[in-house]
């Protein structure tokens, strides 16, 4: 038995799910979309039942992504019941959606969660009279409390039933739907889908647009506009006919300052640079405890042992593959996500959003896309996954290019590492501000040559909550775990590829096709491409290979001042690590991802001969 | 008081006719013309007759020839130019059939006021927003009805129109329709993103949506 959990976003949706369904929770990929659909499975009484946690939707009637998904799989009837999760304290709202819902004939169980808040606002909600006029069960819950959670199971697998409430459409919408549906014998799901031009197939959608002309000219308004009309107008009804009183109160103090320019903007900055930091520093200290574990116990007794040099040589790479896919995964990815979760549950994330939304369209972005340009300063792997949250795919690309070029703790480490140690901290500052510039020049002119309109943001700001811990450590690791899938296989076969090629000396040849690029470009030593082709691995093994191949840690032995500064530059801009290409392609596709990866080595190679032609007087 | 209207609007029938009569060279008309263009029995002709005689509005001449005086001329005038103007409007305007057209216009004629008709006839004439009052009249409009960044925090603003089309989808699920009040909640800066609040939940806009919504402000 398959049970689907839908609702708006807001609703508490995921606390549900991972209240009912434990532990086991599986993260998959809807085919054809980069949404996330989480399935879990759980036991009642010997009968095995499939969970699914829905994306939140506002309608089921959207052009995007998620409410496609959703729709596909109602449509699809291989869902048994669905529980329908309905925020108590905005009723009217949530009521939208349900009327939508009980069109498609499915067992429905209405879910009335957050009791607490609306009981607190003085809400009273008559649960039997609304259980009677939808004509499907209705369970009050309260999900950070798991109050009667319960009883969801039990009632679902018994009680379930598809509604009986109907919403009352225009005249000419009814008549519209009564002729389509005897035409082409569709159901009314898929005639209203087709009127307001949806999802049609073409013969359907001559039909229907000969309809939706002589209805807008009739209205002088959309069919879209006239049915959500119509819905809302339902809704509003049905809600103001079980609740029984409601008293308005405002909002606490705190929250109102978050979204004035001052304080908003300074605490914005504040709460960002500190996760920075808290992730900057707890990510290299523990990244740190990783790598010496792993030198200790597994590389360096690998490399005193008598194997075959082969064998030695690939178990070598598995190995070194796994150590840069764990640095990254725990230390960065995991810390991350457990501050970011945090963060986003209290609901901050929004205020955020809206308070940087002005700064953001100069780049053909929008508020939204804060978050993860934030995110990739810790590590781009969780800022790519984080681009998701996005409108538009135009969005999404133009932040995985910008994405890609904010330096991450890896890149930090090169920067440190090599430029603020032996030449200075002013020059390591420098390659942040040149970073910079190219950051601004290509948001700016990309937001003009990607295709696709700008769209506004129109995006909800919860109240203020106080997340639960658990839920956030829930969440950190599925995210940490559908990394760790996704780049791990990739990030170990290309680990192994490059130890053969190695071990049979191509590397080598390799190192001398390009020297005399390297050489007469960048002004570097031809060694120094292999030391940028393992940073690809993991962007401080470009600074860790330099020093092994270089023989000392000395670097100003080997390389003159301006020959470290290229290197910098260039291994800092020089195409993302292969567990953010991995994510990229998962994300918005290969085309782009390797799009990307040839657009940072030009910009890269470019930089660095720039940088070696105009900064040889100076260093 | 009824009888009164009616009296005066088969006077105002009256003599509208006879202006007809004469625009088309007509000097003068019989009882019996009128009573085939208007269709009222003779005995009730003969009272609206002494009245209109009353009020110094018409002569008859040798007992039989009904000629407007200037008085009379001028109302006669008046309402053939609103019935004129009606039916044009029902007619080429609202695509009524002409005989209902002017039906109608007979009717409405007596009522509507001369601004009305002004109004309508520069409406017809030029098409909308173009007479220098009816400008005057949509400044006023749009005063009321700004873009809702146009309005101050704490406002209670009811939408009144939202324009565009594909970008209105995600507005209408979330209830910001034409009719229902939104509350500015919060405003940031010059730039004009907003905070608004629809059916109790918060939601911001970027500007560029902000600047599609009018509404105006409600008390």
């Amino acid at each position: 038995m398959k049970i689907g959990i839908i609702g708006n976003p807001n609703v508490g949706k995921s606390l549900l799910f991972s209240s009912l369904s434990g532990v086991g929770v599986e993260v998959s990929n809807y085919p054809g979309t980069t949404v996330g659909l989480l399935s879990g499975t759980i036991c009642y009484r010997k009968n095995q039942l499939e969970l699914l946690d829905l994306p939140g939707i506002y309608t089921l009637d959207g052009p995007g992504d998620e409410e496609c998904l959703v729709r596909n799989v109602i449509q699809k009837k291989d869902i048994n019941a669905l529980l329908v999760i309905i925020d108590a304290v905005h009723l009217e709202r949530n009521l939208y959606l349900l009327l939508q819902i009980a069109e498609y004939d499915i067992p429905l169980v209405i879910i009335l969660n957050m009791m607490d808040e609306a009981t607190n606002q003085g809400i009273r909600i008559n649960t039997e009279y609304l259980s009677k006029q939808i004509g499907s069960p209705v369970i009050e819950t309260i999900a950070t409390e798991g109050k009667n959670i319960d009883k969801i199971i039990p009632v679902t697998l018994t009680e379930a039933k598809p509604a009986t409430i109907t919403t009352l459409y225009d005249r000419h919408i009814e008549a519209g739907i009564r002729s389509l549906s005897k035409v082409y014998g569709i159901h009314k799901t898929e005639a209203l889908l087709a009127l307001e031009e949806i999802e049609t197939n073409d013969e359907l959608r001559d039909a229907a647009d000969t309809i939706i002309q002589e209805i807008e000219n009739e209205h002088r308004m959309s069919v879209h506009q006239i049915i959500a009309a119509n819905r809302h107008h339902a809704a509003k009804n049905l809600a103001n006919s079980v609740i029984e009183q409601t008293e308005v109160r405002e909002r606490a103090g705190f929250d109102r300052f978050l979204t004035r320019i001052f304080p908003g903007i300074p605490i914005l900055i504040l709460i960002i640079t500190g996760m920075l930091f808290s992730v900057f520093i707890l990510g290299t200290w523990m990244e740190e405890q990783i790598v010496i574990l792993f030198d200790n116990f597994f590389i360096d007794p690998l490399l005193i042992s008598d194997l075959d040099p082969f064998l030695k040589e690939l178990l070598f790479s598995v190995l070194i593959a796994i150590e840069a896919g764990i640095g990254i995964a725990f230390p960065f990815v995991l810390t991350f996500y457990l501050l970011m979760s945090y963060i986003e549950d209290t609901g901050y994330m929004t205020r955020a959003a809206f308070l940087a939304d002005r700064t953001m369209h100069h780049f053909g972005l929008h508020g939204q896309a804060i978050i993860p340009m934030v995110l990739g300063f810790g590590c781009n792997v969780p800022a790519i996954m984080g681009i998701r949250n996005l409108t538009s795919k135009r969005e999404r690309i133009i932040a995985s290019f910008l994405i890609t070029m904010v330096p991450c703790s890896a890149r930090t480490v090169i920067i440190a590492g090599i430029v603020a140690t032996f030449i200075g901290i002013a020059y390591a500052f420098s390659i942040y501000a040149i970073i910079l510039v190219l950051l601004i020049i290509t948001g700016y002119v990309f937001s003009r040559i990607i295709p696709g309109q700008q769209l506004g943001m129109v995006l909800e700001m919860p109240p203020l909550r106080r997340p639960s811990l658990y839920h956030v450590i829930m969440r950190s690791w599925i995210h940490i775990r559908e990394f760790l899938f996704i780049a791990m296989p990739l990030l170990i076969v290309s680990s192994v590829v490059l130890g053969i090629l190695q071990y049979y000396g191509v590397i080598e040849i390799f190192q001398n096709l390009f020297a005399p690029i390297i050489e007469t470009f960048l002004g570097l030593p031809g060694f120094v491409s292999t030391a940028l082709l393992f940073g690809i691995l993991r962007k401080e093994m470009a600074f860790e290979t330099l020093v092994v191949l270089a023989g000392t840690a000395d670097l100003t032995t080997v390389m003159t001042k301006i020959q470290l500064y290229t290197f910098a530059v260039v291994s800092t801009l020089f195409v993302p690590c292969i567990s953010t290409i991995a994510v990229l392609g998962h994300e918005i596709g290969w085309r782009y991802a390797l799009l990307i990866s040839v657009y940072t080595i030009i910009l890269g190679l470019g930089i660095g001969t720039l940088v070696h032609i105009i900064g040889l007087p100076y260093l | 008081m009824k009888d009164s209207i009616m009296d005066r609007s088969y006077c105002e029938d009256i003599l509208e006719f006879l202006f007809r009569f004469e625009k088309e060279g007509k000097k003068s008309a019989s009882r019996q013309d009128l009573i085939s263009v208007s269709g009222i029995a003779q005995p009730e002709l003969n009272l609206i007759l002494d009245c209109l005689i009353e009020k110094n509005t018409i002569v008859i001449l040798n007992d039989k020839e009904i000629v407007l005086t200037d008085a009379g001329r001028l109302i006669g005038e008046k309402i053939s130019r609103k019935h004129e103007v009606l039916e044009c409007f029902f007619y080429e305007m609202l695509g009524m059939p002409i005989e209902s057209a002017s039906e109608q216009a007979c009717l409405i004629e007596h009522k509507a006021s001369d601004e009305t008709i002004d109004l309508l006839d520069t409406y017809l004439t030029r098409g909308p927003g173009w007479c220098r009052r009816h400008r005057k009249k949509n400044e006023i409009d749009t005063m009321i009805c700004n873009n809702i960044g146009a309005f101050e925090e704490g406002d209670r603003v009811r939408v009144n129109l939202i324009k565009g089309c594909g970008r209105t989808r995600r507005l209408m699920d979330i209830g910001v329709l034409p009719g229902e009040t939104v509350i500015i909640k919060r405003k940031l800066g010059d730039n004009k993103s907003l905070v608004i609040e629809v059916k109790g939940v918060e939601i911001c806009l970027s500007p560029e949506i902000a600047s599609i919504i009018l509404g105006e402000k409600v008390l």
